[in-house]
């Protein structure tokens, strides 16, 4: 296997790939920043003009786009809290106050860089272990991600804090909204009023647009108004040291793990995956205390960008050797590779090993490349995305809403997502934590759909869901991590914790 | 010139203009980007298909055609959009029959009619197989039936999602046959076909030719067809037993044509027929069926569009018999 | 302190008034979500191991009602307790109208958005984004208007050939659109 690497290195290292994973990584990383253009989008646009192309350049631009966005959706999320792409919604929580308290730099610093480390690390492990990443994609069963959906259930209780009534509503709310739609077991229509445009659900883009771009905008609209000089003026553009980021490894660690395993379990969704760390590094934080998440701490940007990097490594290994895609980009390449006259499947490795060594490779390499374009452009992204508010925001407006338009090329998921604006908007202003509303929405049809198939499957037997191993491993996490939750629930916070989370202790 | 007569003079002189451009523009179909709807998500069977006959029609016809994702409800967002576009010609949409009868068939308001659609012309016509992992060690249908009756209530058949192709087949089997296995339905093809591939079902219901590497690998045993498998790329598979042999006579297979709003002028619609037959015998979408692991069939407009409302009949026959309900 | 009672401006100011009608909003949802779930009732497989296609989202109605309950009584106690504090200092003129102009600034942001949501299919992308800018514009006062006519015409035209000729996307309009195929000419003729 070593020596196939080697082999795709050497034909990635061609003068024409490199370019192309250039390009593609520089286009992923502008097209992840513009909110509502997503990475499928961008792959799919350049679907045709890739035909003409040999395969190895035609992947390596797309694989350099799927890399690029996954970073590039943390540079506006962090500097205008609306993220270009859904992986990054996580990192707005701490990385727009850092932007406000004048870190800017620090903050798309930390982003890039623990993109560049999520992603090395994520690769590593998946080439490493190819074969244990392609048996968790085909060998977990429906009550496996049924317990693994349970399990981030309950760890979105972090986000509640504060207030468990009001969080947890939000997830119900959220859970609620993925009920709508046809039922996936018996076929039945549940509330959708006889629209037929709701019978595949709300759609989930225009749920993101809405909660993270329009209700976002309504909010800051305040800002065009007090017209005042932010802070986010970061005149010096301080970029961290290596060090910083080394020595945070919980968060970087924990996050490529969730990112790699994640990534790869098709159906789950990889976005996800920011969120679980996101919540297990803050539960488990001794310092920085877990209040101090969502003020801007750097754990809270490096966890989720690592997470969203890793799971490209964690998405492809399944694509390349199973031909079962993790997410919309892989599965848009795997339509690519038909095209190109390739099977994917697991005859791939076996009929074409240098096309697997090859995209292998060009995902490190576009790894690399993300890390030194977007330390090089993080000037020009602060300068563009810090105009006035006045000027921008009626671009996010329209982005967002061709964006929402695009997922289903009608305009219905453009009312959804106003819709779920306002709402999110009002229920921000009464101190709802919406995250929970789009966790709710995430985790919903993942949890509901495979506990269904499980029982199925078993004839009914609840018994399935520890029947093995994992699964016992599973349900104990869970217990583990409800008890805790209940504990912490009934125990007040100590004011002594409080006065821990001022703005220097971030700053390190 | 007076306001009013200058006004006039424009009107006419822009009036005589569209007319005249509108009738060139006729008798040159096709002369502007042709869509074609998809009515589901990018990267799927049905999306590589329409995205492969797309650039085989874009080559014989010399003009740009654009592929355009509607997915939603099986199908049936795609083709409302279609209903609704302007009938030029300009409009197409890549279906199977299947997925436009059945909302006819089984609502009770459905969304459309057969008379909103017209067609240009077959595509592909994959029959419905059943598989099985070989770890099962079945070598066709009759022994998954022996085993089922052996082992009564404990084996499993995953169909693709309730009232589907998938579930005709497997459900007509089972009462046929009287066996008794649980159908579980697993709401789409890409979580079925995982199951099939992990061996997480006993015997899979999908429409061929997914999963046909894993077939030609040894990994899956085809059980039995429902349909004509001569035109798929495995030779030893075209010998798969029908499913008639088990007592089922049905014939289920998904034909994937192209459809246009109903109203195109009768040129246009035989100019389309034969652009999208020159697509079908092109050297590009050739390739593509290799790849894809089906020859590419072909059939007259009116006789693809003239199998639906037999099929709608049938579905509720179908239906009514052997379903659960 | 002098006592002053709150009156009935204060009472609609108060949090815990707009928390009680967001409680009983979400209680409405509950309901709903107990009511709408299929009106006309179909299929009825029978579920396995106890769950069929109610059970869930009944659950999570049910859920949701009793959470609101909860939320009711924590903003009933709030009002309870507001009501028997001085009346809050009445905020500033400045205050009250730049809280005002926001609240214009939204709403009529929302109004637009649908009003380009809706006109989008029926007169097309390349006309509706720079009116749509335009107003936005005009309304969150960024400038004088001949400028704000130049960055909403300018944008919307780099917007729509992002969209339309590079990103091939289907935005012209069903109704009325004379200027997305003229458009299109021209890109044409430039050769893109």
């Amino acid at each position: 296997m070593l020596s196939g690497l080697l082999q795709g290195f050497a034909e990635m290292g061609s003068l024409t790939n490199l370019l192309l994973l250039f390009a593609g990584t520089t286009l992923g990383i502008l097209v992840g920043a513009l909110p509502g253009l997503s990475s499928p989008m961008a792959i799919i646009v350049l679907l045709p003009i890739t035909f003409t192309m040999e395969t190895m350049p035609a992947f390596a631009l797309m694989i350099g786009i799927y890399v690029g966005t996954k970073l590039g959706g943390s540079f506006s999320a962090i500097l205008l809290r609306t993220p270009g792409t859904p992986a990054s919604a996580c990192t707005a929580l701490d990385g727009y106050p850092m932007a406000m308290r004048g870190e800017a730099g620090l903050a798309l610093g930390y982003a890039t860089m623990s993109s560049t480390l999520g992603g090395i690390l994520g690769w590593i492990g998946a080439v490493v272990a190819i074969p244990l990443i392609a048996g968790i994609a085909l060998y977990s069963a429906p009550p496996d991600i049924a317990l693994i959906g349970m399990a981030g259930l309950i760890m979105v209780a972090a986000f509640a804090r504060g207030s468990i009534v009001k969080g947890l509503s939000g997830v119900l709310l959220g859970l609620l909204v993925s009920s709508v739609g046809i039922d996936g077991q018996d076929a039945v229509m549940r509330y959708t009023f006889g629209l037929t445009s709701l019978e595949s659900g709300i759609p989930f883009a225009a749920v993101l647009v809405g909660i993270f771009g329009f209700a976002v905008v309504f909010a800051d609209i305040s800002l065009t108004v007090k017209g005042s000089e932010l802070l986010t003026r970061d005149v010096t553009l301080r970029v961290p040291r290596p060090g910083d980021l080394f020595r945070r490894w919980r968060a970087w660690l924990i996050g490529s793990i969730y990112g790699l395993g994640i990534g790869a379990i098709p159906g789950v969704g990889a976005d996800g995956s920011t969120w679980l760390s996101y919540a297990t590094v803050k539960n488990s934080s001794k310092n920085p205390p877990p209040e101090a998440f969502g003020t801007g701490v750097p754990e809270g940007i490096i966890t989720p960008e690592a997470s969203n990097n890793a799971t490209t490594g964690g998405a492809l290994v399944p694509m390349l050797t199973l031909g079962i895609p993790g997410d919309g980009s892989t599965a848009i390449m795997l339509g690519a590779m038909i095209m190109h006259g390739l099977t994917p499947g697991v005859s791939l490795m076996r009929d074409d090993p240098d096309i697997v060594y090859g995209l292998l490779a060009a995902l490190l390499i576009a790894t690399i490349f993300m890390f030194f374009i977007a330390m090089g452009a993080i000037r020009a992204f602060v300068f563009v995305l810090q105009r006035d508010r006045n000027v921008l925001f009626p671009f996010i407006l329209v982005f967002a809403s061709i964006g929402a338009y695009s997922s289903a090329n009608s305009v219905f998921p453009v009312y959804v997502a106003i819709a779920f604006g306002i709402i999110g908007f009002l229920l921000e202003k009464r101190g709802f934590p919406v995250v929970t509303i789009v966790l709710g929405a995430i985790l919903g049809p993942i949890i509901e759909y495979n506990v269904r198939l499980g029982l199925a499957l078993s004839g009914g037997d609840w018994m399935t869901f520890v029947e093995t191993w994992p699964r016992i491993c599973l349900v104990g996490v869970i217990a583990l991590l409800l008890t805790k939750e209940i504990r912490s629930a009934l125990r007040p916070v100590p004011p002594a914790r409080r006065a821990a989370t001022t703005p220097n202790t971030a700053n390190q | 010139m007076k306001l009013s007569t200058l006004t006039r003079t424009l009107a006419a002189t822009t009036l005589g203009l569209t007319l005249s451009l509108g009738a060139a523009a006729a008798q040159e179909f096709p002369d502007d980007t042709i869509r074609l709807i998809v009515p589901y998500k990018p990267g799927g069977g049905s999306d590589s298909i329409g995205r492969a006959f797309a650039a085989a029609l874009e080559k014989v016809s010399g003009q740009p055609v654009v592929v355009e994702n509607i997915p939603g409800s099986a199908g049936i967002n795609g083709m409302l959009a279609l209903k609704k576009a302007v009938p030029d010609g300009y409009t197409l949409a890549i279906n199977g029959t299947t997925d436009v009868t059945a909302p006819i068939a089984f609502r009770e308001n459905p969304p459309y009619e057969l008379s909103d659609f017209s067609c240009a012309g077959a595509v592909f016509n994959t029959p419905v197989w059943m598989l099985a992992h070989k770890d099962n060690a079945y070598s066709d249908l009759g022994d998954f039936l022996e085993a089922a009756k052996a082992n009564p209530g404990t084996l499993t058949m995953g169909i693709t999602g309730k009232i589907s192709a998938t579930d005709f087949v497997a459900s007509t089997v089972r009462g046929v046959n009287e066996a008794d296995f649980r159908i579980v339905s697993f709401g789409g093809g890409a979580p079925l076909k995982k199951a099939i591939l992990a061996n997480q079902v006993d015997a899979g219901v999908i429409i061929s030719p997914v999963l046909l590497k894993e077939v030609e690998a040894g990994d899956l045993t085809v059980l039995a067809a429902v349909g004509d498998m001569q035109g798929i790329t495995y030779p030893p598979a075209r010998e798969t037993p029908h499913i008639r042999n088990w007592g089922a006579e049905i014939d289920v297979a998904l034909v994937r044509g192209i459809l246009m709003p109903a109203g195109v002028p009768a040129d246009v619609q035989a100019k389309l027929e034969s652009l999208v037959t020159e697509a079908l015998e092109s050297d590009t979408f050739g390739d593509f069926a290799q790849t894809f692991g089906f020859a590419p069939y072909q059939e007259s407009a009116e006789d693809f569009c003239g199998r639906m409302p037999q099929e709608v009949t049938d579905l509720k026959t179908v239906l009514s018999e052997y379903l659960e309900r | 302190m002098q006592r002053q009672g709150r009156d009935r401006a204060d009472f609609w100011q108060g949090e815990g008034t707009k928390d009680l009608l967001t409680a009983v909003a979400l209680l409405l949802v509950a309901v709903a979500g107990f009511a709408f779930i299929n009106p006309n009732s179909a299929s009825v497989y029978p579920g396995d191991g106890g769950l069929t296609w109610r059970t869930l989202p009944f659950g999570y109605a049910g859920l949701l009602g009793l959470l609101a309950c909860v939320y009711i009584a924590q903003s009933i106690r709030k009002i309870r307790s507001e009501l028997s504090e001085c009346a809050p200092r009445p905020a500033s003129p400045e205050q009250v109208s730049e809280n005002r102009v926001v609240l214009k600034r939204r709403v009529v942001s929302i109004a637009l958005l649908v009003g380009f949501a809706t006109l989008l299919k029926v007169f097309g992308f390349a006309l509706m984004a720079p009116i749509f800018l335009f107003c936005l514009f005009r309304l969150y006062q960024r400038g004088p208007w001949t400028g704000d006519l130049g960055l909403s015409i300018g944008g919307g035209l780099a917007l729509w050939l992002l969209f339309v000729p590079v990103l091939k996307m289907n935005l012209k309009g069903d109704v009325f659109d004379p200027l997305t195929p003229a458009l299109l000419g021209l890109t044409k003729m430039a050769g893109l």
